[in-house]
């Protein structure tokens, strides 16, 4: 992993969470199904600490993106609750916000990157990372634009500026998302099979982004079939199936010494086809 | 044939030509606008997920398709009058009802733009906190106008054609500029000769830059 250039990436350290906090997300009893047959999600909990850096690891359809969708706000729940940073979040048991984000200012502390490139193509890059903090967050257009600067030249591509997403290289276009993402400066950050869609010599420039951030203490919920990647980043692995956290732990226990026989039947496999 | 060939009689109707050629103007230019802002908004309604928007909006949208644009302007200029108890000038009804058919047609257009955005950039929208109608206007209206425009400009040519209808409910036209003049002159072939080729003049390099975008989207795709 290249870390040639150790500058950090997160804007502030005010950004980075209460270390000391536990309650930084749990998720109680979370239920979610697509219709009838297909639960992806069955009285699902999980904690996660400030400092944690948590990578799902599991079979398709085991509810790895959907946990991230519903935490985004993207999708919604059937039932049980979610907390964040010690509020309520997420209420699946009442009517109330239909199993989505109750509270709007907690949701815009999330960010997330997703597998396929969502650059927007009619704006340049610039455009792309300043639209949100305007519009969301009420920056002055060169307030904007001078943050932009600097996360683009912390990223190494103070360069690409002015120009569009179709000139962009795959790895370019990611790590332009993350920092579209960052701008925002939220407290969690997303990412759901970031590198799946990128060609094998892209991988690695985008890893590296991540990995910065983890140095950087930034609280992350990590999607992959990365094995690899998974054991260098992660503070904390989770083996879901069938909608639940079937085990979880360091990721060298995780990897070595798996408990549970469904992971060390899912591990044999993934490994066996690196 | 030995038809001799006139011109000359057109020199004293320039000035009435000209009148008639700024309402054709008139009329294709606010048609235009309307059917394109309120092309939009039909759009979105017919996406909505509400069937009582959806399905008034497609009635709409299925009532200015299905008639001929011919009917449709007389119906407004006989009609609208009737029922409704106003009085409108003859060029803001046509204006009227070529733009509302414009609306209709532009929907449809801006619909396949708009069902023509990816959803993950629906996804990236709420993830970057924007709201729906920032979302509808910084994220999916350039979009989608973007992938509409070769369609929504070929409409709006054939908006400036079809405004020739109007002659037929008295509002002077070039067309109808063009059919009084053949009248009293005896000298239809010229006239409308001469018609037709303003007609043609000025779609022709609408018509050729709607080809040079489509070739431009083309190679944007394929890279």
């Amino acid at each position: 992993m290249t870390t040639s250039h150790r500058v950090a990436i997160a804007p502030s350290a005010s950004l980075v969470p209460n270390i000391a906090d536990a309650n930084f997300i749990q998720l109680r009893d979370v239920y979610k199904s697509y219709g009838e047959g297909l639960v992806v999600m069955d009285c699902l909990s999980l904690d996660m600490r400030a400092d944690d850096r948590l990578v799902i690891i599991g079979p398709s359809g085991s509810g790895k993106s959907s946990l991230l969708r519903v935490m985004m706000g993207l999708e919604s729940i059937q039932g049980g609750t979610i907390s964040f940073q010690g509020k309520p979040y997420i209420d699946g048991n009442s009517s109330k916000g239909r199993g989505k984000p109750l509270d709007v200012s907690l949701q815009t502390q999330i960010g997330m990157v997703f597998q396929h490139y969502t650059l927007f193509p009619h704006l340049s890059v610039l455009s792309n990372l300043i639209l949100a903090p305007m519009k969301v967050h009420g920056l002055s257009k060169a307030q904007a634009t001078e943050k932009a600067r600097m996360f683009l030249a912390r990223l190494g591509l103070e360069n690409k500026l002015n120009g569009y997403p179709s000139q962009l290289s795959g790895g370019q276009k990611q790590r332009v998302a993350i920092a579209r993402a960052l701008m925002l400066e939220p407290k969690l950050m997303l990412f759901d099979e970031v590198t799946s869609a990128l060609d094998p010599e892209m991988v690695t420039e985008v890893q590296s982004v991540m990995m910065q951030l983890a140095e950087e203490k930034m609280a992350m919920i990590i999607v992959t079939h990365d094995m690899h990647f998974a054991k260098n980043i992660a503070s904390r692995v989770v083996f879901c199936a069938n909608g639940k956290v079937v085990e979880q732990g360091h990721p060298s226990q995780i990897f070595t010494q798996p408990k549970e026989p469904r992971t060390r039947e899912f591990l044999k496999k993934v490994l066996h086809l690196d | 044939m030995n038809y001799q060939f006139d011109f000359h009689f057109l020199s004293g109707n320039f000035g009435a030509l000209w009148d008639g050629l700024k309402v054709t103007v008139q009329l294709a230019l606010i048609s235009n606008v309307l059917g394109l802002t309120l092309g939009f908004g039909l759009c979105l309604l017919t996406l909505n997920r509400w069937f009582f928007i959806r399905w008034p909006a497609q009635l709409f949208i299925e009532f200015f398709r299905c008639t001929p644009a011919l009917l449709q302007i007389v119906w407004f200029f006989y009609c609208v009058p009737m029922l409704f108890n106003v009085f409108i000038d003859p060029i803001t009804m046509g204006v009227l009802a070529l733009g509302l058919n414009l609306t209709a047609f532009n929907a449809e257009a801006y619909r396949a733009g708009v069902q023509a955005v990816p959803r993950e950039h629906l996804d990236a929208c709420v993830a970057l906190g924007l709201r729906r109608w920032q979302r509808t206007l910084y994220v999916i209206l350039p979009q989608a106008l973007r992938s509409a425009l070769p369609v929504l400009m070929t409409n709006g040519i054939g908006i400036l054609q079809q405004s020739a209808l109007v002659a037929i409910v008295a509002v002077a036209d070039l067309m109808y500029v063009g059919k009084s003049i053949a009248t009293e002159a005896y000298r239809p072939l010229e006239t409308y000769s001469l018609i037709a080729l303003i007609y043609f003049a000025m779609s022709l390099p609408i018509a050729q830059l709607v080809q040079w975008l489509e070739r431009r989207q083309d190679v944007a795709q394929a890279r």
